[in-house]
């Protein structure tokens, strides 16, 4: 019995760590910065072909094929590909910032929803032109891959074990970024009230680029944790966009407390189904995101700006 | 239940009114009288006729989709240059097929029904196609069936398994040489037991739809008869790609065989996720269709994992060598069947042309049908009349390791081929009796 | 609404071709359902047959597929162009509408019109349910309640209905029967009215595209229209009006969702099938890009849109080279337009007349 319900929340958190680091800075984007960037998604897709091609050397379809390479990667293996992508991923968002989100920040919310989704959709063709339309799969070394034995749970996947770890540690880090620096304090002023903290002197843009970035480096650690799990293809990053916006305002839009509470409550929703009502499946968390947005209006908690 | 009006005689003025409209539109009635019993797209107009492909070259069946483009080309270039099977067969003289010469016309399926039937739309009413092959998944495969019928365009269904196809939904416009899962379960259970062990329980996952439905289902009644028992069995949503949960189950239901019914980017996380949670050394993993587009992503996890495949590259008839051949000289890497079927799929077709001495489709589908061959490198086979399904032996395979994949440049090795006489059904039986063809249109 | 109308204008002693009878005229509903009329009466020709298109031409079915597109846009139009709100979700009603039409052609009866009626009928209370719901909501939670509503329904559909919609599979026994009993949609059209229309199902789906166009045009010339526009100019003002907010918005979503499932009805009709991809959300983005990049707030923005949408889709991904690209390609014109043009392609044309027209002043003062 215990066992059994051990292994079922194990199932939920491992569906839900992907989609909690992806909504993560989703959140954050658009509770923090005001910003509705499907462009968020698009991370998720870059960091899922940049781990690919730093960890080995995929074979490759598209364009790159046509241009000689029969495989293209580097082949670094798995640790520095978990340590790269994610600063890679950064620097990509510091430029979608500025060169995206900067200009469009005065332009209304569906300008804003329509001109990102359309340059979701150029990454995605982008990707599936350079690498090809065929799926793509990461290989794991030994150590990250196999079951594990866990004591109480039974045997699991040692790589689906350590997603949510990572995941935990992660998401640990960011609240206690966000509680106990300056940095955190600003962003966070600056989310209840722009104005007011602009007027104590205090430049926002930069910290407002800064968060940004780290959610651009959650969304392209995700796509690594992601693409290391299912197998990757252009079509990823439209794939994930749509729960990890449900989670977003079904935990309440900027809250990382509500995006941890909403995306584990999606993995609940799914692993429920799966016993219950496997046909359901898919169905499950479409139907608890609009029970929620139907009973919380503002998410679970709240958007007056980011809570701990 | 079918639509039986046509479009195909609309379609024909429309062409004659389309070429009078370059002249101008005055004067045109002259041109609606019946001189001859034209169909759908036939009789072809000038010195060449159009074949055309419809098949994945995005979406999640691309990984094989893309050789079929290769297949097709090739297919074509030989009927108007001749080499390959043009070459063996006494009917086809490689050059072009009734001395016209053969164009192709290819498109995207995406794996998408709704851009399969709008693709082979413009390749029908564009290109005036004399007939279509292209592997897409059963669903589509099964809907692009009442559009061969409707418009009287024949259709060779490539690569779909589904039994739906040569079983309800079958029409007298499209054939299939592809076995079915039906064929497929019988020669799982044909060659299994002897293998693995009698009495064995069994665990089927299976895909929410036609495809795995009949799969499971295939594999059910045929299992059971050769004395396996199935001891659980769980459906997943197409488009789910998380299999952890099902597998969770499999695994707890202590089967000794765990039977996946999926493909694709599915397959290859199944497969991933299976050796993830070290299925493999508790149980078998068995799976219905193994065609390279699921294989090449999940090539380090399908060791030691058994199934079917259509027809494979080691196999040492003439037919088979010398597709091989060809195919490897041409691009430089060993064919899977996805491309075999297109190749066999066109060829099949311009003989039957060949043979009934015209592209008047009526006249080459009872060419077609119950038509006795051994030159497609799958041995004996039968085109039945009575559903439209070639029945052919069925090669039971097991997954390579990753080094004997690099020596071979293949996925799979063969286990066993189950016979003809076991895989077949009588025209009552199984899929077969659900069969309304519909009319040859003449 | 008639011919006469505009002849009858055309009397009235102004000379009859400078702009400014142009402007007075061309936003009159007679002038617009004349326009459209010839439109329909052409454009199956000019699509598919004509000599000058027959290169880069589309094809009969395709010039069908894009009149009812158009009709989708229209009505989608109403939605966003008008009140300002964007939905996510409309591939319920146009998917809603196809299998409600296409079962009803199966268990009741195969008559388009009331087929079309079907459709009509279940796309409105689905509104009524969807709209109810998603309402409640504004602005970027409205666009992903809508979305997460589409996606819940095609979920439901392609597993847990699909003894109904047949799943995956779609479902495949639609019957189209004669129109009244005796006209048989498929039945070609003989000598000259073969060339132009080809057959009954276009002039059937032609009637349609007529009457949306000039219904819309009413909608948004009626004081309905007038308190849409209010709506997304501002929303808190119209409501210190004293108008009712949510009921004119309600109306707004229920009347551009009575379109899509008008335009998912005939889209079965003319398919003879229906799929259960019609329920999946890049449906509704499909109808979003073609509203949006052919221009906001006019009817004509998103027949452009359709048209060049439903052609880059269905004729250009069968070039040689440039087909594989047909996806990136509407989707860079698409961005480009909503960041630098935001009034749509209909609006860059509207800017190049008024250019034209600037310069042909200039000319004619100097």
């Amino acid at each position: 019995m215990i066992e059994s319900a051990l292994s079922f929340l194990f199932l939920t958190l491992s569906v839900a760590a992907v989609y909690i680091l992806v909504a993560t800075g989703l959140s954050i984007t658009m509770g923090t910065l005001d910003f509705a960037n499907m462009t968020h998604a698009a991370l998720y897709l870059f960091g899922a072909y940049i781990a690919l091609v730093i960890i080995g050397k995929p074979e490759v379809g598209g364009v790159l094929e046509s241009a000689g390479f029969s495989t293209f990667g580097l082949g670094w293996g798995l640790v520095p590909a978990i340590i790269l992508t994610p600063i890679i991923v950064f620097g990509i968002g510091l430029v979608l910032e500025k060169y995206v989100v900067r200009p469009l920040s005065d332009r209304n919310v569906v300008d804003q929803i329509l001109i990102t989704f359309g340059l979701l959709f150029m990454a995605q063709e982008l990707m599936a032109i350079l690498f090809g339309t065929g799926g793509q799969t990461i290989s794991r070394p030994g150590w990250a891959s196999g079951p594990l034995a866990l004591p109480g749970i039974g045997t699991v996947s040692r790589w689906r074990f350590y997603v949510i770890l990572i995941t935990v540690i992660l998401m640990g880090a960011l609240l206690l970024f966000y509680k106990r620096t300056d940095f955190g304090l600003v962003v966070r002023g600056a989310t209840q009230d722009a104005q007011m903290v602009q007027l104590l002197g205090i430049k926002v843009n930069r910290p407002y680029a800064f968060v940004f970035g780290i959610g651009a480096a959650y969304a392209g650690i995700a796509g690594l944790l992601g693409g290391t799990i299912f197998a990757i293809n252009h079509e990823l990053g439209v794939e994930i966009l749509i729960p990890a916006l449900l989670v977003v305002v079904a935990g309440g839009m900027g809250s990382i407390k509500g995006t941890i509470v909403a995306g584990t409550l999606f993995g609940l929703a799914w692993a429920t189904a799966n016993s219950v009502y496997p046909q359901g499946m898919e169905a499950s968390i479409y139907l608890v995101a609009i029970v929620i947005i139907m009973l919380w209006p503002e998410g679970l908690f709240g958007s007056t700006g980011v809570e701990m | 239940m079918r639509n039986e009006n046509t479009d195909s005689s609309r379609r024909d003025i429309l062409r004659k009114t389309g070429a009078v409209g370059t002249a101008g539109i005055v004067g045109m009635a002259g041109c609606l009288g019946d001189e001859d019993p034209d169909l759908g797209n036939y009789p072809p107009e000038g010195d060449t006729v159009t074949f055309g492909l419809n098949a994945p070259q995005s979406g999640i069946l691309a990984p094989d989709g893309v050789v079929q483009f290769d297949a097709f080309e090739m297919a074509l270039d030989h009927l108007n240059e001749g080499g390959g099977w043009v070459d063996m067969w006494d009917d086809l003289s490689g050059d072009g097929v009734l001395e016209y010469e053969v164009e192709g016309t290819t498109a995207d399926s995406a794996g998408d029904g709704e851009a399969s039937r709008e693709n082979v739309q413009r390749m029908i009413e564009q290109d005036n196609i004399q007939m279509w092959t292209g592997g897409v998944s059963s669903g589509v495969a099964e809907t692009l069936q009442e559009v061969a019928q409707q418009e009287r365009v024949p259709y060779m269904v490539n690569l779909s398994t589904s039994n739906l196809i040569t079983g309800e939904h079958a029409t007298r416009y499209s054939f299939r040489t592809a076995a079915p899962t039906y064929m497929l379960g019988a020669g799982v259970a044909d060659v299994l037991p002897d293998e693995l062990g009698d009495d064995l329980d069994f665990y089927q996952i299976y895909l929410d739809y036609s495809f795995g439905i009949t799969g499971r289902e295939s594999m059910l009644e045929n299992l059971e008869e050769a004395g396996w028992t199935e001891v659980g069995a769980q459906s997943i949503p197409e488009g789910e790609t998380d299999y952890s949960a099902h597998l969770s189950s499999a695994m707890d239901s202590d089967a000794d065989v765990v039977i996946l019914s999926t493909f694709g980017d599915a397959l290859t996380n199944a497969l991933s996720q299976a050796s993830d949670r070290g299925l493999k050394d508790e149980m078998e993993i068995v799976v219905t269709t193994m065609s390279n587009f699921s294989l090449e992503p999940a090539s380090e996890h399908i060791e030691g994992v058994y199934g079917t495949t259509d027809w494979n590259a080691e196999r040492d008839d003439e037919y088979s060598q010398a597709f091989v051949e060809e195919y490897e000289d041409r691009f430089d890497e060993t064919p899977g069947f996805a491309a075999k079927l297109v190749y066999e799929n066109v060829l099949l077709y311009a003989e039957a042309v060949e043979r009934a001495d015209t592209f008047n489709p009526p006249e080459v589908i009872r060419e077609l049908e119950d038509y006795e061959y051994d030159h497609t490198g799958v041995g004996d086979a039968h085109m039945r009349e009575c559903d439209h399904q070639a029945h052919r032996m069925v090669p039971v395979v097991r997954g390579l390791s990753e080094e004997e994949q690099e020596e071979t440049g293949l996925y799979v090795e063969l286990v066993e081929e189950a016979p003809q006489d076991v895989t077949t059904y009588g025209c009552d039986e199984g899929p077969a009796a659900d069969v309304d063809l519909g009319d040859h249109g003449d | 609404m008639s011919l006469r109308d505009v002849t009858g204008r055309l009397s009235i002693g102004k000379p009859t071709l400078s702009w400014e009878y142009w402007d007075e005229i061309k936003g009159t509903e007679s002038f617009i359902f004349v326009a459209t009329t010839v439109f329909v009466l052409l454009w199956s020709w000019l699509f598919a047959r004509a000599p000058i298109t027959s290169a880069v031409g589309g094809y009969q079915s395709l010039a069908v597929t894009v009149l009812i597109w158009g009709i989708f846009a229209i009505g989608f139009d109403l939605l966003l162009g008008q009140t300002g709100l964007l939905s996510f979700g409309h591939a319920v009603f146009w998917g809603g509408g196809a299998y409600a039409a296409g079962l009803f052609s199966y268990y009741v009866t195969g008559d388009p019109f009331l087929v079309v009626i079907a459709g009509i009928v279940f796309a409105l209370v689905l509104a009524a349910v969807v709209g109810y719901i998603a309402l409640r909501r504004h602005a970027v939670y409205f666009a992903i309640l809508t979305l997460a509503i589409g996606q819940f329904v095609y979920f439901l559909a392609v597993s847990p209905l699909q003894e109904i919609t047949g799943g995956y599979n779609g479902f495949i026994y639609v019957q189209v029967e004669p129109v009244a009993g005796f006209i048989n949609l498929n039945q070609p059209l003989p000598g000259v009215l073969g060339t132009l229309w080809y057959d009954h199902l276009y002039l059937f789906v032609a009637v349609f595209f007529v009457f949306a166009v000039v219904l819309a045009t009413r909608i948004v010339k009626s004081p309905y229209g007038l308190v849409f526009r209010s709506l997304r100019e501002n929303e808190q003002r119209a409501a210190f009006i004293g108008i009712n907010v949510w009921r004119y918005k309600f109306m707004a979503f229920i009347l551009s969702a009575v379109f899509a499932g008008v335009a998912g009805s005939l889209y079965t009709i003319h398919t003879v099938f229906v799929s259960v991809e019609s329920l999946y959300w890049l449906i509704s983005g499909e109808v979003v890009i073609m509203t949006v990049l052919g221009g906001l707030g006019s009817v004509f923005g998103p027949i452009l849109g359709a048209i060049l949408y439903v052609y880059v889709r269905g004729v250009v991904d069968g070039f040689p080279i440039v087909g594989p690209y047909w996806f990136l390609i509407l989707t860079t014109l698409f961005t480009v337009v909503v960041w630098a043009f935001p009034q749509g392609l209909w609006g860059i044309v509207g800017k190049i007349g008024q250019s034209l027209r600037g310069l042909t002043r200039r000319w004619n003062d100097s």
